[in-house]
């Protein structure tokens, strides 16, 4: 036979519907004789039902779902096994990163292009297009926000994060090409707004920035 | 059926719980955001889900984890884990008449009021229904701290509802031990 204390221990477990079923009964039992325990259960179940009645009352906004819908059927929003089915591609992407490492150590024996004067792009950009070394100097700014700002384009980083990318002085922005070197760069939102000057590789017909080395400044 | 229809008909109907749980963690301004990241985040990791399992409490889980690395993101302390020194009365005694949004209204400050650990697990046990199995599944944490962390948390809500009657201040506000 349970006593009070065994039940008042129990209470939750009761009310939950965690007891086992012999526990149960004995419960059942006890609260049968004891008017305080059933007066406990209902104020423990009327507690429950005004936790209940209080958290439910939020509804979505009504335009959350359609975004949810959006988002999941981007194309690049795949789950990991479908990523995983495009494998070849994949393949074919890491033999151009090795060939652009390959690349990058048989120019980088050549002196380095100042271009840290970014009024100088323009006069430079054919110099660029053989991907010489360059020094660099901008700053780092979000890709995304940075669109955003300049074209209203929908920026998506409240979700998916920030994508850092360094802006010269004459407005243009360059991608900065993943890599262990550069993640930081990319990844780390505390250095948004940052100067940086920068050595690597341009590619001027794709706007990327390939990373050796960079300095942080203030 | 192809996984994007899949996820559609088996995560996207619960919304609206993860939403409301959204909203008790993160606030009205960031509940949107952060319930949006936790359907992308089940989206991407859909292939670790056992269709034999919850759906609901598979997202509540990845809520919470979404909520706790944001948490840990932005440099704020989190509430610490488990509380063994709160000092919570046995029993529940705040039946005086009040209306439903009076009650509501000191409800939602109560709840905030709780640590973290304890109010996701009232919250998870009385609003989601779960069982101690999947809330301690959807916690990373043994069934018993579950047990525990309903049951204080139950006490703390009562005792805080009670002070706040009797007073219509609160006398007591339980602080999470700092780490």
């Amino acid at each position: 036979m349970m006593n009070c204390k065994q039940f008042r221990e129990s209470l939750d477990c009761y009310l939950d519907g965690e007891l086992s079923s012999a526990a149960s009964a004995a419960a059942d039992a006890h609260r049968k004789d004891c008017p305080q325990c059933d007066r406990a259960v209902a104020r423990l179940q009327e507690l429950k039902t005004a936790v209940r009645r209080t958290v439910s009352v939020a509804t979505p906004p009504a335009d959350l779902e359609a975004r949810i819908r959006t988002a999941v059927a981007t194309p690049w929003m795949r789950p990991f096994d479908t990523i995983r089915s495009f494998g070849p591609r994949r393949s074919v992407l890491a033999l151009a990163a090795v060939a652009v490492c390959i690349l990058a150590v048989t120019v980088s024996t050549r002196a380095p292009i100042d271009i840290s004067a970014a009024n100088a792009m323009d006069r430079l950009a054919l110099r660029l297009d053989d991907t010489s070394p360059v020094v660099l100097e901008g700053r780092i700014l979000c890709r995304d926000c940075e669109l955003e700002h300049r074209y209203g384009v929908k920026a998506s980083c409240k979700v998916i994060g920030h994508h850092g990318a360094i802006a010269t002085a004459d407005g243009r922005i360059w991608n900065i090409v993943e890599q262990q070197t550069s993640a930081t760069l990319i990844h780390d939102e505390s250095l948004l707004g940052k100067n940086v000057v920068v050595r690597g590789r341009l590619f001027r017909n794709s706007r990327a920035l390939v990373i050796d080395s960079y300095q942080l400044g203030s | 059926m192809r996984a994007r229809s899949r996820f559609r008909t088996l995560a996207l109907p619960h919304l609206a719980a993860v939403y409301r749980l959204a909203r008790q963690l993160a606030g009205p301004d960031r509940a949107d955001d952060l319930t949006q990241e936790t359907f992308l985040s089940a989206w991407a990791h859909f292939d670790q889900f056992d269709p034999a399992t919850n759906c609901r409490a598979w997202l509540c889980r990845i809520l919470r984890n979404t909520w706790v690395s944001q948490w840990r993101k932005t440099r704020l302390e989190l509430p610490v884990a488990d509380i063994e020194d709160v000092p919570a009365e046995p029993w529940y005694d705040w039946e005086r008449q009040r209306t439903e949004s009076d009650l509501s209204a000191d409800m939602q400050w109560a709840l905030e009021q709780l640590p973290e650990a304890y109010r996701w697990a009232v919250l998870l046990a009385d609003v989601e229904e779960f069982t101690y199995q999947e809330i301690a599944a959807t916690m990373d944490c043994p069934v018993g701290t579950v047990m525990s962390r309903i049951s204080r948390g139950r006490r703390m809500l009562g005792r805080l509802l009670n002070e706040r009657r009797s007073t219509d201040r609160p006398a007591i506000r339980i602080v999470a031990r700092e780490r």
